[in-house]
C-alpha cells in the first residue's frame, strides 16, 4: 500500500517541476499563499515582540535583559527553522509509518514531566533543555497527536462503534495526561482538534454535535457533581459575569484583573489604535504575558479595529486555506494531518482570540507565530513545515469533498 | 465554520474597540493618571505687634527609596548581586567589608559566564568573607553556589543571570553607548571569555576616556591589560568613595560610629543597619502583598504558627530570595502588624467612633457586638458598618479567612460557620439581634434574659460563657462589674471625659483578643482537618497545605509589579534617638542636596512643620495653652468625613470626569482633610482653624512616571490658611506669667502666717488685661506649661476661661450688686447700716448680720472706745463690708440677682469663642441665680458667695462695664490676614448698659477709694503712691473651706486704670490660698501694675501717667 501511493504519486506528479529550493516538492503545488500568510504572521509577531520588550527597555529596567529577551526570541525562531525545512521534507508514507512513533515519543515526553519535569506554580509541565527554553511536551504533543489521528483514521471513516475506540483512546491518552499536569487550557484545546479531525475523517456531523452535547454534559455534572475544582468554577463564574463592563471594572483588582487588563487594552485601541508600542498594554505593564498569552490584546491595541481586523482575518484565511488546501489533496493520510494541522492553527486562534476578547473564559493558550515560547513555536513551525510539504507533493482530489 | 468564527471574533472585537471604547479608553487614562494634592501652608498666629507666634515653617524631611540604593549604590548593588549568585539574602552591613572586592569580583565575570548561568551551567566567583568562599588573597575562582537542581528552573537561572548582568553595568557606570555595544558583543558571540572589566576597558580606550599617556609604548595587549587595570583601579575607587560616602552621611547624622577591625571608627555600619532594617520592613510588605494576591486575605489574620505549619510558603521564600528562619520571622511580625495596625490603630479606633457617635439613642451591646463583628467579615461588611449601614450579623456571609480557604488549596477545607453557629463567640447575638429586645441598653444589663435568650451554655464547649461575659462587659449573674460599669460610662457622651476613648479602645480590645481568640482555634480545626482528609500531592513535604494552581498564577502575575512597587517606595527615615528636635540637620540636607548622585536612594523631600517661636530668654512660648495645638486626622474625624472622602477617592479613580463631576472634586479636595495635615484641635488653633486652614490645591498628571509627562493640569489651586492677629501682647503675657510663676508678696514680720507659704512655693492663679472694648491683652494662666514646676496634667489647664473647681468671686461682686440696688431703688448711697459686735443681729456673739459673718470679726462700724459708725455704701464697698452686702443682698430679689447676671454677663459666654467653634473652652454656668434662693442666699449672693461663681475673663467683662457703661464682647483676634493685607474681625456687638451715670459714678469713686482710701482694702498695694497712677477696683476673698482653723481661699482683684479715664480693666486671681486678697491678690497686682512693661503699654494706650515715676518695694501690711 505505501510503495502503492508513492508510485501513484510519482505518477501523477511526476510532471510537476522541483527545484533546488523546493527539492523532491512541486514548486507549482507548494501552498506559496498559505507560506507567505505564514510569513506575514510571524513577522507581525515578532514586530509585536519586539514591541513589547523595547516597552520594558524603556519603562523598566534599561538593562541587556529585555534586548537579550527578545534575541533569546529571535534565537526560538531560528532554532525552529530547521524543524520547519525538515517538516517540509517529509514525505507522507514515512510519516504516516513514523506516526505512532512520533506519538509514543510524545507520550514518552508527557510522561517523563511528573518525575523531572520543572515546577512552576504547583504545575509541572516543562523538561529542561540544554538549548535555552525549556521544552513543554504538551506542545509538541498537539502536532504528535494530529500525526497519530491521521495515521488511525486514514482507513477509518468512523462508521461503526468499534471503529471509534482507538481514535478516541489516542486522543483521550495525552488529555488526560495534559489535564493532570494540570494544564486545563492545553488539554481543551486538544478537543476541537480531536473532534475536528473525526469529522474530517468522516464522522457524521450528528455524532460529532452529539459528543459535543455529551462534553457539554459531562462538564454540567461535573460541575454539578463538585468534580470541577472552585477557582475552575470561579473562573467561569467571573467570565460570565464581565461581559458587562461595569462588574468587570469592579472585580479589576480581584479575580478579573488579567480579563480588565485585556479588555483595556482592545477597548483602547479603538478604531485606528494607539500605535507601536503605544499601547496601554505596553506603557502601563499592568497585561499579565502580554508577550505570550496576551499577545492579541497588544496586537489589538496597537493596530485599532481595521488593521487588527486585516490580521485577524488573515490568521482565519491561513488557518481557512490549511483546511482547503487539505480538502484538495488525495491522500487521505495527508489530508487529514494537513486539516489537523488547519485545526490546529484555528483552534488556538479561536480560543486565544476568544480569551483576549472576553467571547472564553481565561486560559493561558499562546498564538502560534506569534507569541514568544520556544514548544510552541517549535511545534508551530514543525507543522507548518509538514502541512506545507504533504501539500507540495499532492495530487489533487478525486471530488470536491474529497473529505468524504 | 472558520470564517464564521473569525466574523463572530471580529464582530466581538469591534464591540469591544467601537462600542465600550469610550469605556475602556478612560479606564485606560485612569491607569496612566496620577493626581497628586498639593498642600497649604496653615496661617500664622500673630500677638498684637504682629510677633510670629506659631506657623508653619518650610522643613525637610528624610526619605529612603530602596530600590534607588539597590540600584545605584555600589554597596546596594553588590549586597543584591551576591545576594543572586548565593541563592539566599546576603545583608548590607555584611557587604560593607567586602564591597570592593566583590565588585571587582562580579566585574571579572564574562558574558560567557551569564550565558553559562543562564542555561544552568553554573557560576564561579570567589566571594570574600562568605562561607565556602578562599579569602580575597586566595587568588583561585571558588564556585559560589548557584543553587541546586530543583532550583534551577529555566526562568529563574535567565531572570538571575540579566539580574546579574544588570548589576554588573551599574558598577561599571555603563553610559547607554556602552550598554549598546556590549550588547552588540553579547549578541555577536555568545560565549564572550573576556570580562566585563576587560570588554568596558576597551571601549573606554578606544573612547579616550582612559587616559592615554598610560599606555605610550605598549602594544595593544600591553595598552589593554593597563587600561583594564585603570579601570578595576577606578572601580575600587568608585566603591570606597561611595562607602565613605556613607560614612560623611551618618557622622552628619549624628550617628555613632562602629569599630571596625579593618577600619576604625566606621558611622556607615548604624546607617547601613538603619537601611537593612527598612528592606527587611519592605520586603515584609510585598511579601504581605504576594501572599494576599494568592489567598485574598493579608496573612497577619492568621496566627504565626498556624501560618507557618499549616500554609505552603515556599513560593513566597522563592520570591523573595528567603530562608526559611526568615520565612519565620516574616509571618510573626505580620500577625503582630495586622493585630496592632490593622485591627488596633484602623479598624477599632473607627467602629469605636461610628458607636459613639451613632444617632440612635442607645449604643447598645449588641449593636457594639455587630459592629466589632462586622472585622471577622468580609471587607465589606466593615465597610457598611462604617458607613452607617452595618450588615445584621445573623444575614453576613463571608466570613473572613474561611471563604477563601476553600477555593485556594489543592485540597479541600470545610464550609465556613454561619454567624450563628455556636462556635462563633458572637453567635449569642444572632439571636438576640433576632428577638429585636435589648439586652443591654442604657438602663442596664440583663444577664439573666441574655441567659435566657441564649438557652444553656453547650457541654464541653469553650467556656462561651465566659466570653460572652466579657464581650458583654458584664458578669455572668447579670450584675455589672467593673468592666461594664466603665464601658457605660465612658460611652456615655455626657459623662465621658478625655480619657474615654482610651479606656474603651482598651474594653474593646479585650473583646476583641478573646474573639480572636476563638476564631484562631476554629481557623486552625478547620485546616487541620484538610490536611487529615488531604490526598498526597496536595500537601507539600512537610505537610502543609499547597496552593493550587490559579492562587499561585494570581500571585505569580502580579509578583513582578508587586516587588517593583514595594522596591519603589519611600519611607521617612527617622531621627536617631535624642536628635529628634533637628532632625534632619542643615548639613544633612545640604549634603544630600549638593550631591545627590553620590548618596542614591536618599531624599530629601519638602515638608511643612507647626512650629511655635519661643525667643531667646523665654522657656516657653507666651500663652501657649490659649493658643492650643494641633493634631493630625484622628479616626473620629476621620469616621465623620468617610462619605466625603469615600467620594473624592471616586472622583479621583475616574478615568474621564464632567464637568459637573470636576466642581464636585474641586470642592471635596477643599474640604476633606488629609492624613497629614495639622487640624486645630485645641486653644485659638481650634476655634479660628477655618481661617487658619488653607484649603489643598490638586494637580494631575497624565502619562506614566518613567515613561516621560505628557501633560500636567493644576485641577484646583493651593489656597493657603489667614493669618490670624491677636489681641493678646506677648511682652505683656509673659509679664504676667512670669508674675504668676514668681510672684512678689512681702511677708509680715509680725504675722507671717498671713502669707500662705505654701502657694508662694506653688503658686496658682490668673491674671486678665483688657481693653474697655474687650479686647484681651492678657490671658495669662499659672503655672504657665513652660513652668518647670507643672506636672503634664496641670500643663492643659487653662485658668482664665474655665473654672477646675467652684470659683466664687468674693467682694469683687459687691459693687455690682451695689450698683443694681441703687438702680432699682433698693437702696441709695447715704443709706447706713451698723457693722458691729455689738449688735449681732443674728443673736451669736460674732460680728454678722443672720449669719453672714463681717470677715473683721470686730465689725467695721466699731472704732473703739464705744464710737460706732454707720457704713454708707462707699464705705462699705471700701473695706468691703459683708454686713453691709448682707442688707443689700435681703433687698435684692432672685429677679434682681438673675437681671444682674444677665446684665453683666456672669456666668455666660463672653463673646471670645466664635459661635460653633472647637477649641478654645470657656465655662458659662447657665443655673446661676435659676434656683430658688433663700433669704440667706441672696444675702451671701450679694457678697459674691457660695451661688455666684465666675471666670477671671467674664470679670474683667463685666469689670468693662462698670468702668464704661458699655458690656464689650471679648475678642481675641482682631484681624484676619497677612500683613498689609489685613482685615479686621469683629466680635459680637458691645452692649449699652442701662444705668444712671450717677450711680455708675458713685460706684466708680468708691472703687478709686479702695486703692486710695485711708480705710480701703487696697490701698496697702494699690495706691497712686504705689502704682504711679490712680485704679478703680475692688478685692475679693471667696471662702472655700474650713477647718483646723484654716480656711481655703480664692482671691481676687478686679477693677481699672487709670480710675478716671479707663484704659485697661484688670483681673487677678489667686487659686486656693490661705491669704486673704490682702496678702495675696493685691500684691500680685501691685506686681504686674508696675512693671516697666505694663506701664509702658499703659503709656502708649494714651494714659495720663507719670512717666518718672519709679515704684517701690512691696511693703508687707
Amino acid at each position: 500500500m505505501k510503495r502503492g501511493h508513492d508510485f501513484e504519486y510519482r505518477k501523477r506528479g511526476g510532471s510537476q517541476r522541483s527545484s533546488w529550493l523546493l527539492p523532491g516538492l512541486s514548486i507549482a503545488r507548494f501552498d506559496w499563499i498559505v507560506f507567505a500568510l505564514g510569513l506575514f504572521l510571524l513577522g507581525t509577531g515578532l514586530m509585536f515582540v519586539r514591541a513589547c520588550f523595547d516597552a520594558n527597555l524603556d519603562f523598566r529596567r534599561p538593562d541587556f535583559s529585555a534586548a537579550s529577551q527578545f534575541s533569546g526570541h529571535l534565537e526560538i525562531v531560528l532554532i525552529s527553522t530547521p524543524v520547519f525545512l525538515a517538516g517540509l521534507y517529509m514525505r507522507p508514507g514515512w510519516l504516516r509509518n513514523q506516526s505512532y512513533l512520533i506519538y509514543g515519543a510524545g507520550i514518552f515526553l508527557l510522561s517523563l514531566v511528573p518525575f523531572i519535569g520543572i515546577e512552576l506554580n504547583n504545575a509541572k509541565r516543562w523538561l529542561e533543555t540544554p538549548v535555552g527554553f525549556n521544552l513543554q511536551p504538551s506542545e509538541l504533543m498537539k502536532i504528535a497527536l494530529v500525526l497519530a489521528l491521521a495515521r488511525a483514521l486514514y482507513r477509518n471513516r468512523l462508521q461503526t462503534f468499534k471503529s471509534w475506540i482507538i481514535p478516541s483512546c489516542i486522543a483521550l491518552l495525552p488529555m488526560g495526561m495534559i489535564m493532570r499536569q494540570p494544564d486545563l487550557g492545553t488539554s481543551l484545546t486538544l478537543i476541537p482538534i480531536t473532534l475536528g479531525m473525526f469529522y474530517l475523517a468522516g464522522a457524521r456531523m450528528r455524532i460529532i454535535g452529539g459528543l459535543c452535547l455529551l462534553v457539554a454534559g459531562l462538564s454540567f455534572v461535573s460541575w454539578q457533581a463538585g468534580l470541577v475544582k472552585d477557582y475552575q468554577l470561579r473562573r467561569i463564574d467571573t467570565w460570565s459575569r464581565v461581559f458587562d463592563p461595569e462588574v468587570l471594572i469592579s472585580e479589576r483588582n480581584a479575580a478579573a484583573f488579567h480579563t480588565y487588563h485585556a479588555r483595556v487594552a482592545i477597548g483602547n485601541g479603538g478604531r485606528n489604535g494607539s500605535g507601536i508600542g503605544q499601547g496601554i498594554a505596553n506603557r502601563a505593564g499592568h497585561l499579565p504575558a502580554k508577550e505570550s498569552d496576551s499577545i492579541w490584546s497588544v496586537v489589538a491595541e496597537e493596530l485599532g479595529l481595521i488593521n487588527s481586523g486585516a490580521v485577524l482575518f488573515a490568521y482565519a484565511l491561513f488557518a481557512m486555506l490549511l483546511l482547503r488546501g487539505a480538502g484538495e489533496l488525495r491522500d487521505r493520510y495527508s489530508r487529514l494531518v494537513v486539516g489537523g494541522v488547519g485545526l490546529y492553527f484555528g483552534a488556538h486562534f479561536f480560543i486565544h482570540l476568544g480569551v483576549n476578547t472576553g467571547l472564553l473564559p481565561m486560559t493561558g493558550l499562546t498564538l502560534p507565530l506569534f507569541s514568544t515560547g520556544g514548544s510552541s513555536m517549535i511545534a508551530s513551525f514543525g507543522a507548518l513545515g509538514i502541512a506545507l510539504g504533504l501539500s507540495a507533493r499532492r495530487v489533487a482530489a478525486l471530488d470536491a469533498d474529497a473529505f468524504r | 465554520m472558520i470564517a464564521v468564527g473569525a466574523v463572530a471574533l471580529f464582530l466581538r472585537q469591534a464591540h469591544v474597540q467601537l462600542d465600550e471604547h469610550e469605556i475602556w479608553s478612560e479606564e485606560a487614562a485612569r491607569l496612566e493618571r496620577s493626581g497628586e494634592l498639593l498642600p497649604y501652608t496653615r496661617g500664622t498666629i500673630r500677638d498684637a505687634t504682629g510677633r510670629v507666634l506659631v506657623r508653619d515653617r518650610e522643613a525637610y524631611h528624610l526619605e529612603f527609596a530602596y530600590r534607588d540604593f539597590r540600584r545605584n549604590h555600589p554597596l546596594g548593588v553588590v549586597a543584591h548581586a551576591a545576594s543572586v549568585v548565593l541563592l539566599e539574602p546576603v545583608s548590607l552591613v555584611t557587604s560593607l567589608d567586602f564591597a570592593e572586592e566583590w565588585a571587582v569580583a562580579f566585574a571579572e565575570l564574562t558574558p560567557g559566564d551569564l550565558y553559562d548561568l543562564r542555561r544552568g551551567a553554573g557560576l564561579r566567583v570567589a566571594l570574600a568573607g562568605l562561607p565556602g568562599s578562599l579569602s580575597p588573597d586566595g587568588g583561585a575562582k571558588l564556585l559560589a553556589a548557584v543553587g541546586s537542581d530543583e532550583e534551577r528552573s529555566s526562568s529563574d537561572l535567565a531572570g538571575r543571570a540579566g539580574d546579574l548582568g544588570y548589576y554588573i553595568g551599574r558598577l561599571l557606570q555603563l553610559t547607554k553607548d556602552e550598554t549598546k555595544a556590549l550588547l552588540r558583543a553579547h549578541e555577536e558571540e555568545a560565549r564572550v571569555n573576556r570580562s566585563y572589566l576587560q570588554l568596558v576597558a576597551d571601549l573606554r580606550r578606544k573612547d579616550l576616556s582612559l587616559d592615554l599617556s598610560a599606555f605610550d609604548g605598549l602594544n595593544e595587549m600591553g595598552a589593554s591589560l593597563r587600561a583594564e587595570e585603570i579601570l578595576r583601579e577606578e572601580l575600587r575607587t568608585f566603591v570606597r568613595r561611595s562607602i565613605s560616602d556613607l560614612d560623611t552621611l551618618a557622622a552628619r547624622m549624628g550617628i555613632e560610629g562602629v569599630l571596625s577591625p579593618r577600619d576604625g571608627d566606621v558611622p556607615a555600619v548604624e546607617l547601613v543597619r538603619d537601611l537593612e532594617s527598612w528592606r527587611r520592613s519592605i520586603e515584609n510588605a510585598a511579601a504581605r502583598k504576594l501572599f494576599r494576591e494568592a489567598a485574598r486575605f493579608t496573612p497577619g489574620r492568621i496566627d504565626a504558627d498556624t501560618l507557618l505549619e499549616l500554609f505552603e510558603l515556599d513560593w513566597i521564600a522563592l520570591y523573595m530570595r528567603w530562608d526559611r528562619p526568615r520565612l519565620e520571622t516574616w509571618a510573626r511580625r505580620t500577625r503582630q502588624s495586622w493585630l496592632s495596625g490593622w485591627r488596633g490603630s484602623y479598624a477599632l479606633p473607627r467602629l469605636l467612633a461610628e458607636l459613639r457617635h451613632s444617632d440612635e439613642q442607645s449604643a447598645t451591646v449588641e449593636r457594639a457586638c455587630s459592629l466589632f463583628s462586622t472585622m471577622w467579615y468580609r471587607e465589606d461588611d466593615l465597610s457598611l458598618a462604617l458607613d452607617g449601614n452595618p450588615t445584621e450579623l445573623g444575614e453576613r456571609v463571608g466570613l473572613a479567612v474561611f471563604e477563601e480557604l476553600r477555593d485556594i488549596f489543592i485540597a479541600s477545607v470545610g464550609t465556613a460557620p454561619r454567624p450563628a453557629d455556636e462556635r462563633l463567640p458572637w453567635a449569642a447575638f444572632v439571636v438576640a439581634a433576632a428577638d429585636r429586645e435589648p439586652i443591654h441598653g442604657r438602663d442596664g444589663f440583663d444577664g439573666k434574659r441574655m441567659v435566657a435568650a441564649r438557652g444553656a451554655a453547650p457541654e464541653g464547649s469553650q467556656s462561651w460563657l465566659d466570653v460572652e461575659a466579657r464581650l458583654t462587659l458584664a458578669s455572668r449573674e447579670g450584675k455589672p462589674t467593673t468592666r461594664a460599669k466603665r464601658w457605660e460610662f465612658h460611652l456615655d457622651p455626657g459623662r465621658a471625659n478625655y480619657r474615654s476613648l482610651e479606656i474603651l479602645l482598651e474594653l474593646a480590645g479585650e473583646v476583641c483578643d478573646a474573639w480572636e481568640e476563638s476564631f484562631q482555634l476554629l481557623v486552625r480545626e478547620a485546616l487541620a482537618d484538610a490536611r487529615r482528609a488531604a490526598l498526597a500531592g496536595q500537601l507539600t513535604d512537610g505537610g502543609a497545605l499547597r496552593f493550587n494552581e490559579d492562587s499561585l498564577d494570581r500571585a505569580s502575575d502580579r509578583a513582578r509589579f508587586i516587588l517593583r512597587d514595594f522596591g519603589m517606595r519611600r519611607n521617612a527615615l527617622l531621627a536617631p534617638e535624642g536628635l529628634e528636635d533637628e532632625w534632619p540637620s542643615y548639613e544633612v540636607v545640604q549634603l544630600l542636596t549638593r550631591y545627590p548622585d553620590r548618596f542614591p536612594g536618599f531624599q530629601v523631600q519638602d515638608a511643612r512643620e507647626r512650629v511655635a517661636f519661643v525667643r531667646d530668654g523665654e522657656l516657653g512660648l507666651p500663652g501657649v495653652a490659649l493658643l492650643g495645638s494641633t493634631m493630625l486626622l484622628d479616626p473620629e474625624r476621620a469616621q465623620g468625613q468617610r462619605a466625603d472622602a469615600k467620594r473624592l477617592e471616586a472622583l479621583r479613580q475616574m478615568g474621564k470626569r464632567t464637568p459637573e463631576d470636576d466642581v464636585e472634586l474641586y470642592e471635596l479636595i477643599g474640604r476633606v482633610e488629609t492624613f497629614t495635615e495639622a487640624r486645630g484641635a485645641s486653644g485659638i488653633e481650634g476655634s479660628f482653624n477655618h481661617f487658619l486652614r488653607g484649603q489643598n490645591g490638586y494637580r494631575e498628571r497624565v502619562g506614566l512616571e518613567e515613561g516621560g509627562l505628557e501633560k500636567e493640569s493644576n485641577l484646583r489651586n493651593v489656597t493657603h490658611g489667614k493669618d490670624v492677629g491677636l489681641t493678646l501682647s506677648s511682652e505683656l503675657q509673659l509679664v504676667a506669667e512670669q508674675v504668676l510663676e514668681y510672684p512678689d508678696i512681702p511677708v509680715p514680720v509680725d504675722a507671717p502666717e498671713k502669707v500662705d507659704a505654701a502657694w508662694l512655693a506653688d503658686p496658682e492663679g490668673a491674671i486678665v488685661i483688657m481693653r474697655p472694648n474687650g479686647d484681651l491683652v492678657v490671658a495669662a494662666s499659672g503655672p504657665a506649661p513652660w513652668s518647670p514646676r507643672v506636672s503634664l496634667e496641670r500643663a492643659s489647664i487653662e485658668r482664665c476661661l474655665t473654672m477646675v473647681d467652684f470659683k466664687p468671686p468674693g467682694s469683687t461682686f459687691k459693687p455690682f450688686a451695689a450698683l443694681w440696688a441703687l438702680e432699682k431703688g433698693r437702696i441709695t448711697a447715704t443709706d447706713t447700716f451698723l457693722c458691729e459686735r455689738a449688735t449681732p443681729s443674728d443673736g451669736s456673739n460674732k460680728c454678722s448680720y443672720r449669719g453672714v459673718h463681717c470677715h473683721t470679726g470686730y465689725g467695721h462700724s466699731e472704732h473703739g472706745f464705744g464710737v460706732t459708725t454707720p457704713l454708707d455704701l462707699a464705705d462699705a464697698i471700701h473695706v468691703s463690708c459683708n454686713v453691709y452686702f448682707a442688707h443689700v443682698g435681703e433687698m435684692l430679689t432672685i429677679e434682681d440677682l438673675q437681671g444682674l447676671a444677665d446684665t453683666f454677663g456672669f456666668g455666660e459666654a463672653t463673646g471670645i469663642v466664635p459661635e460653633g467653634s472647637r477649641g478654645i473652652v470657656e465655662h458659662t454656668f447657665g443655673d446661676l441665680f435659676t434656683r430658688k434662693l433663700g433669704d440667706k442666699d441672696r444675702m451671701r449672693a450679694a457678697n459674691g458667695l457660695s451661688v455666684v461663681q465666675v471666670t477671671p475673663v467674664q470679670m474683667a467683662r463685666a469689670t468693662a462695664g462698670l468702668a464704661t457703661g458699655i458690656l464689650p464682647s471679648v475678642r481675641i483676634v482682631d484681624r484676619i490676614g497677612a500683613p498689609g493685607e489685613e482685615r479686621p474681625y469683629f466680635g459680637d456687638e458691645a452692649e449699652k448698659l442701662n444705668f444712671s451715670e450717677a450711680n455708675l459714678g458713685v460706684i466708680r469713686e468708691a472703687m478709686k477709694g479702695v486703692a486710695n482710701d485711708p480705710t480701703g482694702s487696697g490701698m496697702h498695694a494699690l495706691s497712686r503712691e504705689d502704682l504711679g497712677f490712680d485704679v478703680a477696683m475692688k478685692t475679693g476673698s471667696a471662702d472655700l473651706t474650713s477647718g483646723d482653723g484654716t480656711v481655703r481661699k480664692h482671691t481676687w482683684v478686679m477693677g481699672w486704670a487709670p480710675a478716671d479715664d479707663p484704659k485697661v480693666v484688670f483681673t487677678f486671681f489667686v487659686r486656693d490660698t490661705m491669704a486673704t486678697s490682702h496678702n495675696s491678690s493685691t500684691y500680685l497686682a501691685r506686681q504686674f501694675l508696675v512693671h516697666p512693661e505694663f506701664r509702658q503699654w499703659l503709656s502708649e494706650e494714651g494714659a495720663d501717667i507719670d512717666p518718672d515715676f519709679e515704684p517701690g518695694p512691696p511693703i508687707a501690711d
